[in-house]
């Protein structure tokens, strides 16, 4: 319980909330001595802010957005709908740029168990029709997901609360069905924004965040204006724009020719022109955003794991890091924990292209000299067209013939995703590493793309998910992230960094591992250079 | 004339149900639906079947395909599947932003074909002549993306000229509008103009052949005088009809252009909903373009016969 509060007090002391003096005091209170609480505040200290100027009006231009782009976090499905959502609502908590939960709406949160739990809620924060944000709003928009007629995409990550009940005005109390040392973390997941009780119909919402919709046009443009009776730190800009230009090659003209002051999605392959452009600065940040290839367990070829080791050797993840990111993504070994996790395994050796060893795993798989097919699409991740024949070519050394098939993007999810034995995938960003492992790898997942099923991981995942101890939790996940590396049937390739572009007059856009759509201070630290 | 129009206008209805019909079959059988488009890789079964019991999606095809004919015919177009707003106000917007670019375009684009087409006629066989076939073929063969990046590159990006993007805000002031326009309207006019040009040349040219052109030129008459006032009137109606195909394809065929320039229009709504698989979107904006050509191509065979006194008056 202790760690918690000292968490949520280091927090507070990196948002300017409380003072370096009261923190050492509290420190001291809580039987912690003076060297060991100056260490820990260092530990949360984020990079130094520019100086950026007050007013003016910065205009984003994002790569989704489209006619079913909504206003309701039960909606929220695309980096649109979440840059939007930070803009006009506060979250319960945000993540900090070390990946890990920090205050917003609730100021402090704890448990003895990590299955009861309660947040307090700060008392300053009001809605744009004049009341206060209270424990009956927070119970209202987490319920709309866990209602029977849900469209949530979020449901599933909701359903282990069992209980959720306003204790007063500012103490919501939750408990889980099991327990889950990382709520707080779950809770920075842009659908469970915060809304309004009894706002069902979202045309007019109502908003506490550091900015007002003034308008919105779905698939085109939302356009906020600063909210000068936001709780937090004011934001710089008085109006942001928020445009969806999808045709990249358009969105990269407009800021080249300054009608845009940020734009998000950078392509990897119009990187150098970019850097090479006049006003023009590439933003990149490393995340646990990957790319990977998904091969089923449940279904020949690839239900040999020594076929799935062999296709593991034979891909050229240097290459692809090279060639296909330009060098800006981190290799992938095979498991889906990124090296910008707390969590991340070092000491499983690093897998290499190796098609000497490929070569051995297809003979023990009688498939030496054999074929398979390989299925990718524009959708399915970034670089899936050069990924598909990068690993075509890379095949060939080792004497297996690849297949590669370019689905369109419309039917991918449908027609090859989870549905063929091998292709080529993608994840965004997962706020903890629990949430990646359990989404993509437990027994009964529905976004489980290898159906790999093993009993004794799903056991661990929910240990570790309880476990409050941080090396006896790492060392769960080390051996969750070995078994994947050894038997699973996810072969990822790297985890590439997510690039931005801005003006150079533009400043305060500093990286965040959530990736810019989900970086709660983009809204109050972004703005025009002073 | 009047029976030719009444049989035209039902011919019409005709041909827009069969098109109904087969526009709703085809986006039924891709695969996929709009739950799943919309949804796309974040779906869960739940989620998924909550959405599709609340579109009404479980009933079978024919059923929703009347249902949706039925609401056409009493006049509501319904709701969109994907973002359910009330498919009438946002067609009424893209229709307007449709037609302001296909009428700009239309009203540069056509005169400048036609005297093109003229002066290649006029000047028959000569440098001049074989100049504008080249160039205007030049043009038509070149893809309209190509055309738009260069124009982009060079006159919105290095000289910052125009925008690179045709956005506008709300009831924008006519300067805005055309400086916005420019650069699309550009490039469909280089993509429409051969088509008109060739064509106004070739049927000025194959008339050249008659005997009232004979006597003209017998008579003493000036080469551009014959073919103002003698050879165009009646080489019109094989123009007019080109000149309408192009017009409904500035309505309904400017995809590319509207990507490139971030253009809400009609075809953008269109292929946005065939991907979200929005079928009441895809079968009242398939209507309307079904309409334009409809339309389009009655108005050049009416024209067509009213610029020809024979038919205007038959024996």
């Amino acid at each position: 319980m202790s760690n918690t509060k000292i968490e949520t007090m280091i927090a507070a002391v990196t948002r300017g909330e409380l003072s370096r003096r009261d923190f050492m005091a509290r420190a001291g209170q809580l039987g912690i001595g003076a060297g060991m609480a100056n260490g820990l505040l260092t530990l949360g200290a984020s990079s130094a802010r520019a100086a950026v100027k007050r007013g003016g009006r910065i205009r984003v231009a994002t790569q989704t957005g489209g006619t079913a782009d909504s206003l309701d976090p039960t909606k929220f499905l695309s980096t649109v709908d979440y840059l939007r959502a930070y803009l006009m609502y506060t979250p319960l908590t945000a993540l900090d740029r070390k990946s890990r939960a920090i205050p917003a709406l609730a100021e402090s949160w704890e448990s003895d168990d990590a299955v009861n739990w309660a947040f307090h809620l700060r008392k300053d924060v009001e809605w744009s029709d004049g009341a206060k944000t209270t424990a009956k709003d927070v119970v209202y928009s987490l319920q709309r997901h866990l209602a029977e007629k849900s469209e949530s995409p979020g449901k599933p990550m909701l359903e282990q609360v069992i209980e959720m009940k306003a204790d007063g005005d500012h103490v919501v109390r939750m408990k889980l069905a099991a327990a889950n040392a990382d709520l707080p973390t779950l809770f920075t997941t842009p659908q469970f924004m915060i809304t309004r009780d009894g706002q069902d119909d979202f045309t007019a919402p109502i908003s506490n965040g550091p900015f007002t919709l003034k308008s919105f046009k779905a698939g085109v443009q939302a356009v906020l204006d600063r909210n000068d009776n936001y709780w937090g730190t004011p934001a710089p800009a008085d109006r942001m724009e928020v445009t969806s230009v999808g045709d990249t090659t358009a969105r990269m003209n407009a800021l080249m020719a300054g009608k845009f002051d940020v734009v998000t999605g950078v392509d990897h392959k119009i990187l150098d022109l970019l850097k090479k452009a006049p006003g023009v600065d590439v933003v990149s940040s490393p995340s646990s955003q990957h790319a990977n290839f998904a091969m089923m367990v449940d279904r020949a070829p690839t239900d040999n794991n020594d076929l799935r080791l062999a296709l593991k050797y034979i891909s050229p993840r240097e290459k692809f890091v090279k060639n296909v990111f330009k060098g800006y993504a981190q290799v992938g070994n095979d498991h889906q924990v990124a090296p910008t996790d707390p969590f991340y395994c070092d000491e499983i050796p690093q897998r290499h292209y190796d098609p000497d060893k490929a070569k051995f795993h297809l003979k023990k798989a009688g498939m030496a000299g054999g074929s398979i097919d390989l299925y990718s699409s524009f959708q399915a991740t970034s670089g899936a067209d050069a990924i598909a024949l990068l690993y075509k070519e890379a095949a060939r050394p080792a004497g297996l013939e690849v297949n590669v098939t370019m689905v369109p993007p419309d039917s991918y999810w449908t027609t090859a995703w989870m549905q063929k034995a091998f292709v080529v995938s993608g994840w965004n960003a997962r706020p903890t590493a629990d949430l990646m492992l359990s989404i993509a790898n437990k027994s009964d997942g529905s976004w489980n793309e290898s159906q790999w099923k093993n009993k004794h991981f799903d056991d661990l995942l929910v240990a570790a998910r309880g476990e409050i101890d941080f090396a006896k939790r790492k060392a769960m996940y080390c051996e969750m992230q070995k078994m994947l590396q050894e038997d699973g049937g996810t072969s990822v390739i790297a985890f590439y960094d997510e690039i931005n572009a801005k003006r150079s007059n533009v400043a305060g856009m500093e990286p965040h591992p959530a990736g810019l759509a989900r970086n709660a201070f983009f809204g109050v630290e972004v703005g025009l250079k002073a | 004339m009047l029976r030719l129009v009444v049989t035209r206008l039902l011919l019409g209805l005709l041909v827009m149900w069969v098109v109904s019909v087969l526009v709703f079959a085809a986006t039924e059988i891709l695969p996929g639906d709009v739950a799943q488009a919309v949804l796309g890789q974040g779906i869960t079964p739940e989620a998924a079947a909550n959405i599709r019991e609340r579109l009404g999606l479980n009933d079978p095809a024919y059923l929703r395909y009347f249902d949706w004919l039925g609401g056409l015919l009493s006049g509501d177009l319904g709701h969109s599947l994907a973002s359910n707003f009330a498919i009438a106000d946002e067609v009424a917007d893209r229709l307007g932003n449709t037609l302001w670019l296909a009428g700009l375009a239309a009203l540069i684009s056509v005169p400048l074909a036609v005297t093109l087409g003229l002066v290649a006629a006029v000047h028959a066989d000569t440098l001049l002549d074989r100049g504008i076939s080249i160039g205007t073929l030049c043009f038509i063969s070149v893809p309209e993306f190509f055309t738009a990046a260069v124009l982009v590159y060079f006159l919105a990006v290095k000289l910052q000229w125009l925008p690179p993007l045709a956005y506008v805000s709300q009831d924008p002031a006519l300067g805005e509008r055309l400086e916005a326009l420019a650069l699309p309207v550009a490039t469909l006019t280089f993509a429409v103009l051969a088509h008109m040009a060739r064509m106004t040349q070739t049927a000025v040219l194959n008339v050249m052949s008659s005997a009232y052109i004979e006597q003209a030129i017998l008579k003493g008459a000036s080469r551009i005088h014959i073919i103002l006032h003698h050879a165009l009137p009646n080489a019109l109606a094989p123009i007019i009809n080109v000149i309408a195909l192009n017009l409904a394809y500035l309505v309904s065929g400017v995809i590319v252009v509207e990507t490139i320039f971030n253009y809400p229009g009609l075809a953008d709504y269109l292929v946005q909903s065939v991907a979200y698989r929005d079928i009441p979107v895809v079968q009242t904006v398939g209507m309307i373009f079904c309409a334009t050509y409809v339309g389009l191509n009655m108005l050049a065979d009416i024209l067509a016969i009213l610029a020809n006194p024979r038919l205007r008056h038959p024996r």
